[in-house]
């Protein structure tokens, strides 16, 4: 089971991504607020962030970096609405594994998933 | 007497000017007069002596007189005669001297003021050639001579009266086809409506415009004009000079078309952030009432989720993204990808295709999605292969070069690696090369490309901060070449196979490729048995329901274009459907409009837009199997 967080300014969004990874049997959270971002991230390890890059109050780019400060090990994903190779240069730049660009449905997020899955498999060989 | 008086008057005047010859012939007169009077007086007496004396003193006084008159006349006329074959010589300031006061002086007088009037004729005459030798220097200066393209032409009936050099360099033609032809040969329109025209100009005087000419090997250019009306040999005529802005126009249009497209980005990449968040939201909500609701109810919320699709292929065609994608971007080693897809590539290619491949070792690594790298390289191969029919040498080189030596704009010795494709094809005219990367832009025959091949190239170079160019010429081949920005002594980050890692989406399942384009049958199979797939190939419509209905296990996907050859895909899939009920459809098409009208009211038919990577294959089929055995 994996850990879950979702950022995006749209509740609607972030209700979407949660209740999704929940059916998938792993454990989701959301937030809204980008501030409390980071809080979040130092009181639990994820294991996946998908975060928003275009946010108010906050800088997409620079959220990135600073949840791979707190937590190398988690895997960051930028969902975002606008997404090319130039800002997936930058995002991977600052940490991010992966880039997609919205509209991101069911099948994204069970492939999001399985990649992560993955990454993580390789990790528990070496412990 | 009175003539003898006259006569000795004028021996005694001017006495100081009687020549020897004067002198001599009056000493033989005296000397004569002497004898003559020694007869007389011998001979004679009386009255007889006197009347004889007289008359030989008035015969002498008469020849006297008839001398000296004839030697007076005969001098002056000498000096007239000189004068005229002075003036005769050339030598108009030639002056008789007048020696007498006669007629003869009045003569030479009137000779003497004719030739100084002829004299100044003739001055006036060289003044004026002189004249006329200048304004010809001028002429050639500013007509023959002058850099903008100049003519005159007659009015009436068109014709060319004169051609400058500019106007025989720039049009092609030499100065007697100029001189043979009318203006309706550079214009290309008939003579009627351009006479119309002239006519118009010819009222108004001075003209200032452009317009579009012909020259002679059959290129167009725009030109500015300015004409004028004249004379010339009594008819009337224009003036034309003309200055080519083909290039300045070129220049021009290629601004407005980089302004509308940066004003099209722009406009787009505002409205496609919300519009994607807004399109995730129905599609995320669709996505969980379609796990929830059953019964019909699922094929309205199916409605609403197709609406979106139609919805994110808007906004990624305004961005300029050809299909769904998921970037990751990491430090790669291009030759690595290269050599690995070379094997594969040279399959699917075909036997007649032979790939060279000439890589630098020391090349730079760059930073790039592989897969991308891979779809960029595969666009390029097929295109090679698309322009060598008969076969060929496909060469791709790799090389470390800097800035300069791409000729590209930004700081000058910026580390770039350079990825160059080239063919031994049929090469590309120069009115195509411009268009070459322009989405929707094809050569192919309808329905054999989308157009869309090098503008992903372009924009999948374009998003990784490198450029695209292209170098051809018809009958020599076709070179691409691909600008990367590089990172010197970076360390590559993982080994990337991207078409041996298709192995996430992977099953055992029977497919049925109908794809009559052999490349991409090749590249379809090659993905699917990797993934461990049974795949049966079909090239159109007839061999695919062949092999549908001799078959005889199961096929569970069918994998097919929306344009076959035989019968149109959607079709094809009824018949199948129809033959072997539960069979899964998966289209592929370069068509947008194929993916907009994508049916979707059952889950087991689905289209997918050409270019795709092919782990999205995999990804989609594997989605699609597993999709049927939920419903299941």
């Amino acid at each position: 089971m994996l850990k879950v967080l979702a950022i995006d300014d749209e509740p609607e969004i972030v209700s979407f991504v949660t209740s999704w990874v929940s059916r998938r049997k792993h454990h989701a959270d959301g937030e809204t607020d980008a501030m409390r971002t980071l809080h979040r991230v130092r009181q639990s390890s994820y294991d996946l962030v998908l975060v928003d890059l275009l946010m108010p109050k906050a800088n997409g780019m620079s959220l990135i970096s600073r949840i791979k400060e707190i937590s190398p090990n988690t895997t960051v994903v930028v969902v975002s609405g606008i997404v090319d190779q130039r800002i997936a240069v930058l995002a991977t730049d600052e940490g991010s594994e992966m880039c997609l660009c919205k509209p991101v449905d069911g099948a994204d997020l069970d492939r999001i998933l399985q990649f992560v899955e993955g990454r993580k498999k390789p990790v528990s060989h070496k412990d | 007497m009175a003539a003898l008086l006259a006569s000795s008057r004028s021996f005694r005047k001017p006495i100081t000017q009687i020549t020897i010859e004067q002198k001599m012939a009056l000493l033989f007169a005296l000397i004569g007069s002497g004898s003559s009077l020694l007869t007389w007086w011998m001979f004679f007496d009386g009255e007889e002596r006197v009347l004889v004396g007289l008359c030989a003193l008035n015969a002498v006084v008469v020849v006297a007189g008839l001398y000296v008159l004839r030697r007076c006349v005969m001098r002056q006329m000498g000096l007239i005669r000189d004068g005229a074959r002075a003036v005769h010589a050339g030598d108009l300031l030639h002056c008789i001297p007048i020696v007498s006061r006669d007629e003869l002086a009045f003569v030479a007088e009137m000779f003497n003021e004719m030739s100084v009037t002829i004299a100044h004729l003739r001055l006036e005459r060289d003044q004026a050639a002189a004249a006329v030798r200048e304004s010809q220097f001028s002429y050639r200066i500013l007509f023959e001579n002058n850099p903008q393209a100049m003519w005159i032409y007659d009015v009436e009936t068109l014709q060319f009266l004169a051609a400058n050099n500019a106007a025989i360099s720039l049009y092609g033609y030499s100065r007697e086809e100029f001189l043979s032809m009318t203006i309706a040969q550079l214009h290309h329109s008939d003579e009627d409506s351009l006479r119309q025209m002239v006519a118009k100009r010819t009222a108004h005087g001075i003209f200032f415009g452009t317009a579009r000419h012909t020259k002679k090997d059959g290129t167009e250019i725009d030109v500015d004009l300015a004409s004028h009306n004249l004379t010339l040999g009594s008819r009337p005529a224009r003036l034309v000079a003309a200055h080519d802005i083909s290039e300045k126009k070129l220049l021009e249009r290629q601004l407005l078309h980089a302004q509308k497209l940066e004003a099209v980005g722009q406009l787009a990449g505002g409205i496609a952030h919300d519009f994607n968040n807004l399109l995730m939201i129905v599609s995320g909500y669709s996505d969980l009432l379609l796990r929830e609701v059953r019964g019909e109810d699922r094929e309205k919320i199916q409605g609403i989720k197709n609406a979106t699709i139609r919805g994110a292929v808007l906004t990624r065609q305004l961005l300029a993204f050809g299909r769904k994608q998921v970037l990751q971007p990491k430090v790669v080693d291009l030759n690595h990808i290269i050599r690995t897809g070379r094997d594969i590539w040279s399959r699917i290619l075909g036997e007649d295709i032979v790939v060279e491949t000439i890589l630098d070792e020391e090349l730079w690594p760059v930073r790039i999605d592989p897969v991308q790298f891979e779809q960029v390289l595969m666009n390029l191969y097929v295109n090679a292969r698309d322009a060598m029919p008969g076969g060929g040498q496909l060469t791709v080189r790799t090389a470390n070069v800097s800035t300069d030596a791409s000729a590209s704009t930004g700081p000058a010795g910026r580390p770039l690696v350079e990825v160059s494709v080239s063919d031994a094809g049929c090469g590309i005219d120069e009115a195509t090369l411009p268009k070459i990367f322009e989405p929707f832009f094809t050569t192919k025959p309808a329905g054999k490309g989308t157009g869309l091949g090098l503008s992903t190239v372009h924009g999948i170079v374009a998003q990784s901060g490198g450029r695209a160019s292209v170098k051809s010429k018809p009958g020599e081949g076709t070179t691409f070449g691909l600008y990367f920005p590089a990172l010197p002594g970076a360390m590559p980050e993982i080994e990337v196979t991207p078409l041996d890692g298709i192995t996430t989406a992977s099953g055992s399942e029977t497919i049925l490729v109908v794809e009559d384009d052999h490349t991409v049958r090749s590249l379809c199979r090659e993905a699917l048995a990797k993934g461990g797939y049974s795949v049966l190939e079909a090239s159109d419509g007839p061999e695919a329901l062949r092999i549908a209905a001799q078959y005889q296990g199961q096929i569970d996907l069918l994998l097919t274009d929306v344009v076959i050859p035989g019968m149109d895909g959607w079709d094809l899939s009824d018949c199948i459907r129809h033959l072997r009920p539960g069979i899964k459809v998966l289209f592929m098409s370069g068509y947008a409009a194929d993916v907009l009208a994508e049916h979707g009211v059952a889950e087991d038919i689905a289209v997918m837009r050409k270019p795709f990577p092919m782990n999205e294959l995999s990804g989609r089929v594997r989605e699609m199997l597993d999709v049927a055995s939920n419903v299941a």
